[in-house]
């Protein structure tokens, strides 16, 4: 394996335990098993993330996410397709559309996805942080719906985004026979990236001196 | 305590629980609102786990999320929705079988004095913001039974049918008229539905309720009985003339185009059945006779109409 | 002890050596996927399997049960981030010695080779 590969294989094993670890502490909140496929990750521009992403700009998501300040700078976001939200929320819930109202039932579902987003992307990034050693903290959770060109222009008000790098973990959760297309993505300066690579490399040279 | 007192003070006129917990989970802030809600007051919470002071205490989200913000000062949201409560504390008065007061929960980082890390744990009561919800969602669904119609195909529903028949049934037996029931259903609607989907198997409905709807007379009603069920009560009309209408209703729904189906693609089976003052009979009977003869009709090949007459 | 990691990522394999404890008489050996992990059990006869269990092809469980069936009966341990309810009543089902979370670390492994001892 060459180094690059080495590096993302540890990138794709970090996203593995992290989004693992998000996942168990999901199904104990949920009190039912959740199911999740490997992630896969890529890295791309900042300029490429639509078309990474294969959404149509018109498309709207469900996003939350927490700004990231310490060693590491920049958003981490967890999408979701608003539907498929939606109806996983119904499930948890217990209620049918007709049965709640829609009014009350928006309000209902936004705060659900806020805490389902909240576990999911502080537990991930809090055992990224814990593997790469780095003191990584994190905002409240903000929660919309919105197209993706509109959600990116929401969190540009607070960042140059010439020199944002992406990360994308892709996963499919279940739960509760409901399956979900989850996207786990960090949008990091390009410093932090640059740093997380570097520590990731580090962590790789610890470990084969060691094992040696 | 660890709060300097003004902010003590400050804490204490909020209008919401403030507790302070550390890496052992040990309380090391409690405030008025919490003082009053729960009776314990701080100098007995000072120094204790949750579990301690309250036996029935079993969030374990509440304690992950703690870690989460004592190890790695990450704020958390407990929401109402998916955990009603993180503290068990009665409410003053039960309102919509609530009995514990329902929570809304935020746990923020805090580094204290002497930076140790400690978690803020506020908690809002939102009893009765549910409560309301419940309220609403119970009086939506009282109207939505109350009410005569189908709210998908905007026929009429059941409630409304057993509420029209007995008496026409009487009207009937005073003015020696006729009157027959078309019970409906459509073929393999359950096909249809995973073939195409939901939305696509209300559209049918829909289609199908419609063109129901254009073969009957003013005085008919027609009521959805069941999921892809329809029941057609037609006055003034004896087994003939029931029998024509519903043969006249299985070639119009045969032909009818209901996007993205093509003609042909739906089809239903109708069972018929008459009261007659000469062979009276309830309202029950009437419709189970309908029913029956509906039965025959799926079971010879669908697509069919069965009544008395064979 | 021989001990066989199997596990897709190699980065995981990596900080499983790296955590085992020095100076003590054991070998690592590592495979990717069911058949590597079959012919490491042929060639080096380890006392000790390590498996990950979310693979790719079959999961750690599946790939402890086709080692069983092909006759060969090591001591087995799960190492894995999904620690949810029915995976470790799935691992003890199957006759595991223990589940392991993950992140690996030394006080992880030492535990474990003193219970495989």
């Amino acid at each position: 394996m060459t180094t690059d590969e080495l590096e993302l294989d540890a990138l794709c094993e970090l996203a593995n335990v992290g989004l693992s670890r998000a996942a168990t502490r999901l199904s104990q909140l949920l009190e039912d098993d959740i199911e999740m496929t490997t992630p896969l990750v890529r890295v791309v521009a900042y300029e490429e993330l639509q078309q990474a992403l294969q959404l149509d700009e018109r498309t709207i998501i469900a996003a939350v996410w927490q700004e990231l300040s310490g060693n590491v700078e920049g958003t981490s976001m967890l999408m979701f397709p608003t539907e498929d939200s939606r109806m996983l929320v119904q499930e948890l819930v217990g209620l049918s559309m007709q049965e709640a109202g829609e009014i009350d039932l928006r309000a209902i579902e936004h705060e659900a996805m806020m805490e389902i987003g909240n576990i999911i992307i502080s537990s991930a990034m809090a055992v990224i942080a814990d593997m790469l050693g780095q003191d990584i903290r994190m905002s409240m959770p903000h929660y919309v719906e919105a197209t993706l060109p509109d959600l990116m222009a929401q969190r540009d008000r607070g960042h140059a985004w010439q020199e944002t790098q992406v990360i994308i973990m892709n996963t499919r959760l279940k739960a509760r026979q409901r399956e979900i297309e989850g996207r786990m993505v960090m949008l990091l300066s390009v410093t932090s990236v640059q740093l997380l690579f570097a520590r990731l490399r580090e962590l790789l040279l610890n470990a084969s001196a060691a094992g040696s | 305590m660890l709060l300097d007192s003004t902010i003590k003070s400050l804490v204490d006129t909020l209008p919401l629980g403030v507790l302070l917990v550390d890496g052992e989970l040990r309380i090391c802030g409690w405030n008025q609102w919490m003082v009053q809600k729960t009776g314990i007051p701080a100098q007995q919470a000072q120094g204790k786990t949750l579990q301690e002071l309250f036996p029935d205490f079993c969030s374990e989200r509440l304690l992950s999320a703690i870690e989460l913000c004592i190890k790695h000062k990450s704020p958390q949201l407990i929401s109402q929705t998916l955990n009603r409560y993180v503290i068990p504390i009665p409410v003053a008065f039960e309102s919509h079988d609530l009995t514990l007061m329902q929570q809304k929960v935020n746990v923020a980082p805090l580094t204290g004095n002497n930076g140790e890390a400690l978690a803020v744990v506020s908690i809002n009561d939102v009893t009765e913001s549910v409560a309301k919800s419940h309220a609403l969602a119970q009086m939506a669904k009282k109207m939505k039974s109350q009410s005569n119609h189908d709210q998908l195909t905007g026929v009429y529903n059941r409630h409304f049918l057993w509420s029209w028949l007995p008496p026409q049934i009487k009207q009937c037996v005073r003015h020696g008229e006729a009157l027959s029931c078309l019970m409906l259903d459509i073929d393999h609607f359950k096909r249809i539905n995973d073939t195409y989907g939901h939305d696509i198997g209300d559209a049918v409905l829909c289609g199908f309720a419609r063109i129901v709807g254009a073969q009957l007379r003013g005085s008919d009603i027609l009521v959805r009985y069941g999921g892809e069920e329809f029941v057609a009560l037609l006055t003034h009309a004896d087994a003939t003339v029931a029998l024509e209408i519903a043969h006249r209703i299985q070639q119009e729904v045969r032909q009818a185009v209901i996007a993205p189906l093509d003609a042909g693609e739906v089809r239903c089976s109708i069972g018929v059945a008459s009261w007659t003052p000469e062979i009276p009979c309830s309202s029950e009977e009437l419709l189970k006779r309908a029913d029956r003869h509906l039965y025959q009709a799926k079971q010879g090949g669908r697509d069919q109409v069965v009544g008395s007459h064979g | 002890m021989r001990i066989l990691i199997v596990d897709d990522s190699k980065t995981s394999r990596l900080l499983f050596r790296a955590y085992m404890p020095k100076g003590e008489q054991h070998q690592v050996f590592e495979a990717a996927n069911l058949p590597d992990a079959l012919g490491s059990l042929q060639e080096t006869q380890p006392e000790l399997v390590v498996l990950d269990y979310n693979m790719p092809e079959h999961n750690g469980v599946e790939i402890a049960q086709a080692i069983l069936q092909a006759g060969f009966k090591p001591k087995m341990a799960l190492l894995t981030a999904n620690t949810q309810k029915m995976v470790v009543d799935a691992a003890m089902a199957a006759g595991f010695l223990q589940v392991l979370e993950k992140p690996v670390n030394a006080e992880k492994i030492a535990a474990l080779l003193e219970q495989a001892a």
